[in-house]
């Protein structure tokens, strides 16, 4: 199908493109015969489930049906926002920062960009209420939440091979927090049994999806291509922002060069080929072994620059609500680089987590997972792609207007609290 | 005698009740409210920002989006 280069065609059905292209439905399935193994798989899976169920959709409105369903994960967060006792205020202006955020991405309609923050707001509304409403204080709760906790950071992880850290520290936490007394008269052995329980039924549904949905149609020699490769963007990397020792080193965000630099340790190596991402970590290595003050240098450019161009690329947006976000950035954007934002969010995240095991606030613990979520996206950008971008770094886009907007509430509530006892004082007789 | 509801609230106080859910961050009531507010919420974001309900896509430039939908198309 040569839709994307025929846009104009997107609000024709695709049935009838295909018929119109091979004559039928039947001879194009007759023709699809050529085997091809593709990275990121969840994309293609939801698109093949929404398709099955609306066989008559057009190009247009399939997007539309991804845009729905990354509005109601972001609508599954603001309702345990709001069922966590945030007031409508947050829940509101965080539902618009959601909406702002996928309307920043009108080239990402059909990608599976638009799906980075919305699929962890979804995975911290799942664990969220789990912990709220203590699903796994039951069996049947403990074995149904840890299948689908499994199923959905599957999902998440073959969205984005970099985000399973992410889900795998969340449900870590959730798993933690089982092996705690929480009140209960249970023994340590028989929290630690219900652990393991939560632990094996993630596990077996995690490998479920990834084996019965993914792996067991790929070839054997093509299982690793299912994830994105590590060392490809890991080297290119150290070439954003472009440095002296980039362009010493000849690195640079170019797919081109990949092979290049891959070919100085096996010159044997093709593009994306056997031995292509093990010849690029071992050039990576190499970098470490004899130049370590340069790659120094260059990590302390790159961890600078994260999240603070970010919050210059925000506070620039236009109109009013970019008007807006710029206000509410202010106190955030005084932070002087990247690692004081990262010190910020490891400040957050500690903090809630303690809160949480002090006084067993579930907002506690949502605001933790939040936090884990953008200690481990900012480290990510820093390593990586460390110049922002809308589509790759939309989840630090959100957490940092998100905590923002929690700030603004603390202030609401101190408020509040200080004209309280203002009135109390002033109603006391002397 | 004081203003009140047919359910027997103060009118007074369901008026400060609705004012701290509105601003302030408080104690957690019912899930139904809950779902409640959030319908609420959904109206008015919808009222308020129609445009960001929909999408139009007029461009694919993401390679791994084109791969994933002919896989897609070609699964389902």
């Amino acid at each position: 199908m040569d839709l994307a280069a025929r846009m104009e065609l997107r609000h024709v059905p695709l049935r009838t493109l295909i018929a119109e292209k091979t004559g039928s439905v039947d001879a194009y399935c007759r023709g699809v015969n050529e085997p091809f193994v593709n990275n990121e798989n969840s994309l293609m899976l939801l698109e093949t489930a929404i398709l099955r169920t609306m066989p008559g959709l057009s190009l247009a409105q399939l997007g539309q049906v991804l845009h729905w369903i990354r509005i109601a994960c972001v609508v599954s967060f603001v309702l345990l926002l709001v069922d966590l006792g945030g007031s409508l205020a947050l829940g509101f202006a965080t539902l618009l920062c959601g909406l702002m955020l996928l309307q920043a991405m009108p080239d990402h309609v059909y990608s599976n960009y638009p799906f980075l923050f919305t699929l962890v707001l979804l995975d911290v509304a799942v664990l969220g209420f789990a912990i709220k409403y203590r699903w796994t204080d039951r069996p049947a709760g403990l074995v149904w939440f840890g299948a689908v906790a499994g199923v959905l950071s599957a999902f998440i992880a073959n969205m984005r091979t970099s985000y399973l850290p992410i889900v795998g520290v969340c449900f870590a936490a959730v798993l933690l927090d089982e092996l705690r007394a929480r009140g209960r008269t249970m023994p340590l052995g028989r929290r630690a049994l219900r652990g393991l329980t939560l632990a094996g039924c993630f596990l077996v549904a995690y490998g479920a999806f990834q084996t019965g949905l993914i792996t067991r149609y790929l070839p054997a020699d093509g299982r690793a291509r299912a994830a994105h490769p590590l060392g490809h963007p890991l080297v290119l990397a150290l070439g954003i922002p472009e440095n002296a020792f980039s362009r010493e080193q000849g690195i640079r965000w170019a797919d081109e060069a990949g092979p290049q630099l891959a070919a100085r340790v096996d010159p044997s190596v093709t593009f994306m080929g056997p031995g292509y991402n093990t010849a690029l970590l071992g050039y990576y290595r190499s970098l470490w072994r004899t130049h370590p003050r340069e790659m120094v240098a260059v990590y302390t450019l790159k961890f600078s620059l994260a999240g603070s161009d970010m919050l210059r690329v925000l506070r620039r947006s236009p109109g009013l609500a970019g008007r807006a976000v710029s206000v509410l950035l202010a106190p955030v954007a005084l932070l002087p680089n990247g690692f004081w934002l990262l010190g910020l969010y490891v400040a957050v995240g500690c903090g809630a987590f303690a809160l949480y095991y002090r006084r067993d606030l579930p907002a506690a613990f949502a605001l933790a997972l939040l936090s884990v979520a953008a200690c481990l996206v900012h480290v990510e950008s820093a390593i990586i792609f460390s110049i922002f971008v809308k589509q790759y770094h939309n989840y630090a886009a959100f957490y940092v207007l998100f905590l923002s907007l929690l700030g603004a509430q603390a202030l609401a509530n101190a408020g509040w609290r200080l004209a309280s006892r203002g009135r109390t004082a002033a109603a006391s007789p002397e | 005698m004081r203003p009140s509801t047919n359910d027997g609230v103060p009118v007074n106080a369901q008026r400060w009740q609705l004012l701290r859910h509105g601003l302030l961050w408080h104690r957690p009531e019912s899930f139904r409210r809950s779902v409640a507010y959030v319908l609420i919420l959904i109206v008015a974001s919808v009222a308020v920002q129609r445009r960001a309900w929909s999408v139009d896509g007029a461009s694919m430039p993401d390679g791994h989006a084109i791969v994933s939908l002919d896989l897609a198309i070609a699964r389902a």
